[in-house]
Order: C-alpha cells, then sequence, then structure tokens
C-alpha cells in the first residue's frame, strides 16, 4: 500500500526531526517537561507514520523486525539492571550516582539513565505491536 | 478439578484485595515530596517522584508492555507462511 508522493515526501521529512525530539525528551526528561514514556511514543510515531506511506514491505528492510525486539527486551533487562545495581548501595532502585551540579545534564543520577531503558523499551514495544499486527494481517 | 482451582485461586485473590488497607493517610504524601525534594538533586518534581520515588510504579508499567508484546507474539506472531 502506497500514498501520494506528496505524503511520502513529508513523512520522509518529518520522521528524522520525530526521532531527534525524542532523543531530546529521553536526555533532559529530567530537567525540562517530558520523560520516557513520552519519548517513546514519539519514537514510535516516526516509524509508524513511515508505516502508514510507504507500506509495511519497505519499512520492514530498514527497520528489521528481530532488531526491535531484541531492542525491545534488552532495554528492559537494562531496566531491572539498573534496579538491582542499586541493592549493593543499600535498596532496589537507590539512587548510587549522586553527582553534578543541580541543574546540569549529569545531575539526577540514575533518573536519566532509567528514562533513556523506558523510553527505548515503550518506543520499541509500540513498533513490534504495530509489526506482529501488520504481518498478522497480510499473512490472511 | 481445573475448575474448582480456579475458583480457589480468584477467591483467594479476591481476599487480598479485600483485606487491603485503603484508608486515606492524614496530610499525604504531598509534605513530604516538597521537604525532600532537594535530596533527589533533580529540578522536575514530576520527574522526580515518577523515577525515584515511585519507580516500582514505573517498572510495573514497562512489565505491563512487555506482557502485552508477548502476548501478541504468542498469540498473532509465530511461524511465517
Amino acid at each position: 500500500m502506497k500514498m501520494s508522493t506528496v505524503v511520502r515526501t513529508t513523512t520522509k521529512l518529518v520522521s528524522p526531526f520525530l526521532v531527534t525530539y525524542a532523543a531530546y525528551l529521553m536526555v533532559y526528561g529530567h530537567l525540562s517537561p517530558g520523560g520516557g514514556f513520552q519519548a517513546g511514543v514519539i519514537l514510535a510515531v516516526s516509524v509508524i507514520l513511515l508505516i502508514t506511506s510507504h507500506g509495511y514491505k519497505k519499512v520492514r528492510k530498514r527497520f528489521k523486525f528481530k532488531e526491535v525486539g531484541i531492542i525491545e527486551s534488552s532495554s528492559a533487562v537494562s531496566l531491572v539492571c539498573i534496579g538491582l545495581v542499586g541493592v549493593l548501595f543499600g535498596g532496589f532502585f537507590y539512587n548510587f550516582l549522586n553527582g553534578g551540579k543541580f541543574g546540569s545534564l549529569l545531575s539526577g543520577g540514575i533518573v536519566p539513565l532509567f528514562n533513556i531503558a523506558v523510553g527505548l523499551k515503550v518506543g520499541a514495544a509500540f513498533t513490534f505491536l504495530f509489526y506482529i499486527l501488520l504481518r498478522w494481517v497480510e499473512s490472511d | 478439578m481445573k475448575r474448582i482451582i480456579g475458583v480457589l485461586i480468584v477467591l483467594s485473590l479476591a481476599l487480598i484485595f479485600l483485606q487491603l488497607d485503603y484508608s486515606k493517610v492524614e496530610g499525604g504524601s504531598y509534605e513530604y515530596y516538597i521537604l525532600h525534594w532537594q535530596e533527589v538533586n533533580v529540578p522536575n518534581l514530576v520527574m522526580a517522584i515518577l523515577a525515584d520515588w515511585r519507580a516500582y510504579d514505573s517498572i510495573g508499567e514497562a512489565t505491563l508492555l512487555f506482557t502485552a508484546v508477548s502476548g501478541f507474539y504468542l498469540l498473532l506472531g509465530g511461524k511465517k507462511k
């Protein structure tokens, strides 16, 4: 399924900016409004937009089904690992990385790491769901 | 036999949920968050609550997504024809 040339060109132009915006929301989540979940949804939308305009078969060649699954599960494992490392210092999800000036990018300890892991996980999960549904629809 | 076990599990879960304490705490957690904000060293209070004090909540959310993905994969994924 393919849409017209105008739609295809526009989505190609817009989706890299969406990825940039998602990365900003992930990294700066502890300083400005935003956070992991919102960043992940925007990250998924940048791929879903390409699927709606270019069709599933073309997008699948660039963003492979297996790679999306690997990103999803590895970020879930790293999310649990961040919590488990805190056990060595005093408790589950203990903030062990205390450093940096208040308000700087490196402040906040594990909060930015947590945001990045949650963002990658949510984005990969939504993309994965779309892939599975599309594969099921097209196999009929 | 399976049905009896299922009914027993559901009843025991219902008992556990009924015994939980849902009464309101006097004052709430609002004052604690405002007073101990400096400990987290993060300017965004919403993110401090979500990712530091309530990290269990966020990890539950991540587990829910993971369960949804694995359920979809088991039901609709499988071998490609």
